[in-house]
This record gives structure tokens, C-alpha cells and sequence, in this order.
């Protein structure tokens, strides 16, 4: 038992407080080279979706399984709230029907694994399938343009010019996940399942029920991403979202979450989306193009992965389940 | 008891596609009948159908590989680069490509064999990383070949398709590495037991090595092969294509828990996808409603086949408790 050091210390000797002094001076350098400032808000914006989509797929990564249709399941959120958004529904309410849609494609997907223990990863590329097959037959192919402009300032609001609201949003939500997974009973019985299913279940766990309620509130995370990715825009595009889980695979991993599952903490996730916002931009304001991008996400994940299975002394996470030494 | 279930299953296999051929040719009013019409089904298919080959490989042995289809479009343009560099000399640009092929499944390989990585997670930064190389090669000159490798593609030897030749050879070779060599059977040691195989003296990761070294091999001829057809490749032509090469793997019948399946199954549902492609696309409904098709048919098997194997569990089981007895 190591003696109980200060919380600030002890955040920065963490995994998370290195990878935090990383991106604050990437951050400066950014500021000072480029036109960060100019960008500010959108930056913070994208930032808040790259939150709830982390803790989205966190939330499953944890358990040792993925969720590869996390990108294409948001076009069709998008559609679905785009088209309620038309119509006339207040925003509360197209909030609900979106979070539905998130859970009911998450539960096919929790339904498959639990059941008929089928991985969930060629669960969820079926899913992709289903997703990228079904866009072209929605009308018009999924677009919805001429989102009254009433809707998309109320994604768009902002707090003494820079800070959007949204982002707010985000951080509480983000807070939240911090208390559920380190204080309730849930959350511990998550790490216990995804440290190990069998140990688990012989604990008295029943690591089926945890797996399928975990996948639920991964989608219902998704459908809050989705309202978060859409809103602030004027017409939602379906096809677009192809490929997007490779926004979100990062943050988890980079953030701490192992992909053997039962480690990780909600907290690394804003480390990790701030650093990958941060990556998009400087991409964009360097005007370096698309290969860069790919390339830094494939190279990240897989740096990111071997050093959380590799024994490099550096990296190694020394709190093992949830920030508890 | 094993033996006849298996032989059964193939048999199934074989009498969808034989009732899918007979279903498209009444509605179709006869026209699917036509030899040229039918043979020609496999020219959509045959260059999925011989990535599935090595990919039943890699899924026997547990693992998946997420970056074919970047392999083989990053091997597609390797091979125009280097043909039209070359003053269109053939050979040249198809021993690069097939090298190319070879170099990027190498990096698979090697990383799985000497990381702990889960394969999914190597195989999808390794699609970003391959993704980025076909955007390094440049977005505004296209990747065309003129008609030099139509022949491959497009051509036929009487009324056959160079491309159902082609998927043939591969599978024969990939058959006879499945069934008589005793590579084919720690593949599926592999699958069943990594320890196990490690524990009798075999080198597993060297078998992990090979299996996704010839998984890239294979890409680069599958995008000679589909140069040949479509005569030009770009950024999106792969997008999603490593789930239409998994599902051709999943619907023959190989289990993604590893050890268990074949390539003859692979080869059937090839055929099948082919049939059903081009029946959908005569009946006038376009590529659109095939995604949709496939990715629920997708679904259905795999739970139809996990209930099987549930359901072979519990008959061996119960076999196992009544020998106990006795």
C-alpha cells in the first residue's frame, strides 16, 4: 500500500498527467505558430463530440468488446433527428427519439454477442453493412438539407463568444461518468466483468446482464454524440459518417482504456479528445492532407495499444482498476 | 459422426446455390440460363472470392484482418505507378506489385507475431496507415492501366472466365495447404489452442507470420485482378470492402472463434454472393439493396451458425457424459 499522496501530484505522475503536459505544450505551440485562436470555437466544438463519442466507446472497450458501427450508426441518428427536427419537434424530444435509436442498435449488437457469444466486433462490421446498404435507400439518400436555421443556433449558442454550450454538455456528462464509474455499483461491476468474465460470474456478477446494460448506455451515449455532432449544422449527410469510429477507437485507447478491457478512467478521455480535436486542426491549419490524417490515427492506436500491453516501464499504468492503487 | 455432418454442410451450401440459380432464371424469364450469363456471375465475385482464401486462413487461426481492402488498392496503384514509370513493361510492375503485397502483409505478420496486440486492433490502425498510403500516391491523376491486364480481368479461354480460372487455382492451392500439409493443420491448432500448440514445439507466431504474409500476397494479385476488370482504382474503392471479404469467410461456415471451417465453404459462398449479385442487379435493383441484402444475411448466419455449434457442443457433451458411465 503506497502512502496517499497529494491528488494534483498524484494526476501528474499518472498516465493521464503525462499524456496532459503533452498536449498543453502542443497546445502552446499551436497558439503560437498557427491560427489556433482564429479556430478556437470550432475547435471546442468538435471537442465535445469527440467526448461523448470516447466515453461512448470507452464504455464498451472496458468490457474487452468494440463497436465498430459507432461512426455509421451516427448518420442514421442524424437522419432520424433531422427529419423530426423538420417537423417540428422540440429539441427535448428529438434528444429521446435520438438516444432511443442509439439503443436499439447497440441492443441488436449486445443481443448477438450475449446470446450466441458471436464477437461483438463481427457483430457490429454487420452492422456497418446494414448502416452503409440502408443509406442510399432513405429518400433523398439519407439528406436532410434546410434545417431551419432557428435549430442550428440553438446547437450553435456560445458563451461569451468562444465557449459553445454544447461543450458544456459534454464536460457534465463527462463529470458523470467519472462519479458513476468510480462510486456506484454499476460502475465497479463493469471493471470487475472486464477484467475478467469468469471471475465475474463467479463472484456473483452476472456479467451477461452487465454486458448488455453497458452496450445500452454506450448507445444512448451515441445518441447524445450524434445530436451533438448534427446540431450546430444546417443538413445532415448520412455517408458521411463512414469511417468516423476511427475518431473515437483513438480517444478510448489513447485515453488509458486497455483493449483487453477492465482498466481505464473517464478522466483520460478528455486528455485524449482534447488531443485528437487538437490533431484535426493543426492537420487542417497546417494544410497538411488527408493521408496525414490517417496516418496519425493509425500510427497513434497502434503506439497507444503496444504501450499499454508491452511492459514498458514508462507507461505502465500503475493504478490497475479504476484509479484505485 | 463429424465426418457426415461436414459433408452435409457443404451439400446445403451447394443446394442454395443450385436453388438461387434456378429462382433468378424463372424470374428472370430464362436469361440466367444462358452459359456465358452464368459462368459470368463469378466476374463480380472472383476477386473478393480469392482475398477470402487466405482470410479463412487468418480467421481459422482466431485472428481478422481489417486492412485487405487497402492492401489491395495500395498494391493497385503501386502497380500503375510502376507500369507507366516503366514504359509499360508488364512484368516489372507485376513482380512490384506482388512485392508490395508482400511487404505490407509483412507488417501485419510481423506486428502479430511479435506484440500481444489483439489482430483487429493491428489490422484497423494498419487499414489508417494503408489508407494514408493510397492518399500519398496523390488524388489527381488517375490510376488507369490501359488494356494491358484486361485479359486477366475481363477475358475468357473458350467460354470460361480468366477470373473463375483464376479463383479456381486459388483455391485449389489454398486447399491443398488446408488439408495435406501440416502448415493447414496447426492452422486450425491455432485456433483451438495457441498454448497447446506453443507447448508441442511448433512455432505459432511463425505460423501467424506466414498466414499474414500470404493474405497480403494474395491482396496484390486480387488487385492485378481487379485492374484488369474496372481498369482503374481510387481512394474509396476499398471502403468497407474487408467486411464483404469477412461476410464471404462467415457465410462459408468458419467459425470466428477460430479452428473450425474450410475453404470449401469459403469457395461456395462465393459463388452464392456472385449469383445473388448479379440475379439482383438483372431483376433491375441495383447495388444498393445488395448492401442491405448482405449485411442481413450476414447477421441471420451468424446467429444460425453460433446456435449449431451451441447445439454441437451439448450433443458432444452429452456423448462424452453417457461414455463416462459406461
Amino acid at each position: 500500500m503506497k502512502t496517499q499522496k497529494n491528488p494534483i501530484a498524484a494526476f501528474f505522475t499518472s498516465r493521464e498527467g503525462y499524456l496532459a503536459i503533452f498536449v498543453a505544450i502542443l497546445f502552446v505551440v499551436l497558439f503560437f505558430t498557427t491560427n489556433l485562436s482564429g479556430s478556437m470555437y470550432i475547435f471546442l466544438r468538435d471537442l465535445a463530440y469527440l467526448i461523448a463519442g470516447g466515453l461512448a466507446l470507452m464504455m464498451v472497450i472496458m468490457l474487452g468488446e468494440i463497436d465498430i458501427s459507432s461512426g455509421t450508426v451516427l448518420g442514421l441518428i442524424g437522419f432520424v433527428t433531422g427529419t423530426t427536427l423538420k417537423m417540428g419537434l422540440p429539441i427535448p424530444v428529438v434528444l429521446l427519439i435520438a438516444i432511443l435509436v442509439g439503443m436499439i442498435n447497440s441492443a441488436v449488437i449486445a443481443f448477438i454477442t450475449v446470446r450466441f457469444r458471436v464477437p461483438s466486433m463481427i457483430v457490429s462490421l454487420a452492422m456497418v453493412k446494414l448502416h452503409v446498404g440502408l443509406f442510399p435507400l432513405l429518400p433523398d439518400a439519407g439528406w436532410v438539407s434546410n434545417i431551419p436555421s432557428s435549430i442550428s443556433d440553438v446547437g450553435g449558442a456560445r458563451l461569451f463568444g468562444v465557449i459553445p454550450v454544447i461543450l458544456l454538455f459534454a464536460l457534465v456528462l463527462l463529470i458523470f461518468f467519472c462519479w458513476f464509474m468510480k462510486y456506484t455499483r454499476f460502475g465497479r461491476k463493469v471493471y470487475a466483468v472486464g477484467g475478467n468474465k469468469e471471475s465475474a460470474k463467479l463472484a456473483g456478477i452476472n456479467s451477461d446482464k452487465i454486458t448488455f446494460l453497458t452496450f445500452l448506455m454506450s448507445g444512448a451515449l451515441l445518441g447524445v454524440t450524434a445530436m451533438m455532432y448534427w446540431l450546430p449544422k444546417t443538413q445532415v449527410i448520412p455517408s458521411g459518417t463512414i469511417g468516423m469510429e476511427m475518431y473515437f477507437l483513438p480517444i478510448a485507447v489513447v485515453g488509458g482504456v486497455s483493449i483487453m478491457g477492465g482498466t481505464g478512467r473517464p478522466i483520460g478521455i478528455l486528455v485524449a479528445g482534447i488531443l485528437i480535436a487538437m490533431l484535426q486542426r493543426a492537420c487542417l491549419l497546417f494544410g497538411l492532407g488527408n493521408q496525414y490524417v490517417y496516418l496519425s490515427y493509425g500510427l497513434i492506436v497502434l503506439v497507444a495499444v503496444y504501450a499499454t500491453v508491452s511492459d514498458i516501464k514508462f507507461f505502465k499504468q500503475k493504478k490497475t482498476v479504476g484509479g484505485v492503487s | 459422426m463429424k465426418r457426415k455432418m461436414k459433408i452435409s454442410y457443404e451439400l446445403i451450401m451447394f443446394l442454395i446455390l443450385a436453388a438461387l440459380v434456378v429462382m433468378f432464371g424463372v424470374l428472370t424469364g430464362g436469361i440466367f440460363f444462358n452459359p456465358s450469363v452464368i459462368l459470368g456471375t463469378t466476374s463480380d465475385i472472383a476477386y473478393l472470392g480469392i482475398m477470402a482464401m487466405p482470410m479463412t486462413f487468418v480467421i481459422l487461426t482466431s485472428g481478422i484482418d481489417l486492412s485487405v481492402g487497402f492492401m489491395m488498392v495500395s498494391s493497385a496503384m503501386v502497380f500503375s505507378v510502376v507500369y507507366q514509370a516503366t514504359g509499360y513493361n508488364l512484368l516489372i510492375a507485376a513482380v512490384a506489385c506482388l512485392l508490395s503485397g508482400f511487404v505490407f502483409g509483412s507488417i501485419n505478420g510481423i506486428i502479430a507475431a511479435k506484440t500481444k496486440i489483439n489482430p483487429w486492433l493491428i489490422t484497423m490502425s494498419t487499414m489508417y496507415i494503408f489508407q494514408s498510403i493510397t492518399w500519398f500516391f496523390g488524388t489527381s491523376y488517375a490510376f488507369s492501366t490501359g488494356y494491358a491486364i484486361t485479359d486477366f480481368g475481363y477475358g475468357t479461354i473458350g467460354i470460361v472466365p480468366t477470373q473463375l480460372i483464376v479463383l479456381l487455382l486459388v483455391f485449389v492451392v489454398f486447399y491443398i495447404l488446408d488439408k495435406k500439409t501440416t502448415f493447414g493443420r496447426y492452422i486450425h491448432a491455432i485456433g483451438y489452442n495457441e498454448h497447446a500448440v506453443n507447448y508441442s514445439g511448433v512455432n505459432a507466431n511463425k505460423m501467424k507470420y506466414f498466414v499474414y504474409m500470404l493474405m497480403g500476397v494474395v491482396c496484390a494479385l486480387s488487385a492485378m485482378m481487379y485492374l484488369g476488370k474496372s481498369w482503374q482504382v481510387n481512394q474509396t474503392t476499398a471502403v468497407n470492402m474487408n467486411i464483404e471479404v469477412i461476410a464471404l469467410v462467415v457465410l462459408g461456415g468458419t467459425s470466428t472463434a477460430g479452428g473450425i471451417g474450410g475453404v470449401t465453404g469459403t469457395l461456395f459462398a462465393a459463388l452464392i454472393v456472385g449469383v445473388l449479385k448479379r440475379g439482383l442487379a438483372l431483376m433491375g435493383l441495383g447495388g444498393d439493396i445488395y448492401n442491405f441484402v448482405l449485411g442481413g444475411v450476414l447477421i441471420v448466419s451468424l446467429i444460425m451458425f453460433a446456435y449449431l455449434e451451441k447445439k454441437k457442443k451439448l450433443v458432444s457433451r452429452e456423448m462424452a457424459i453417457k461414455n463416462m458411465d459406461e
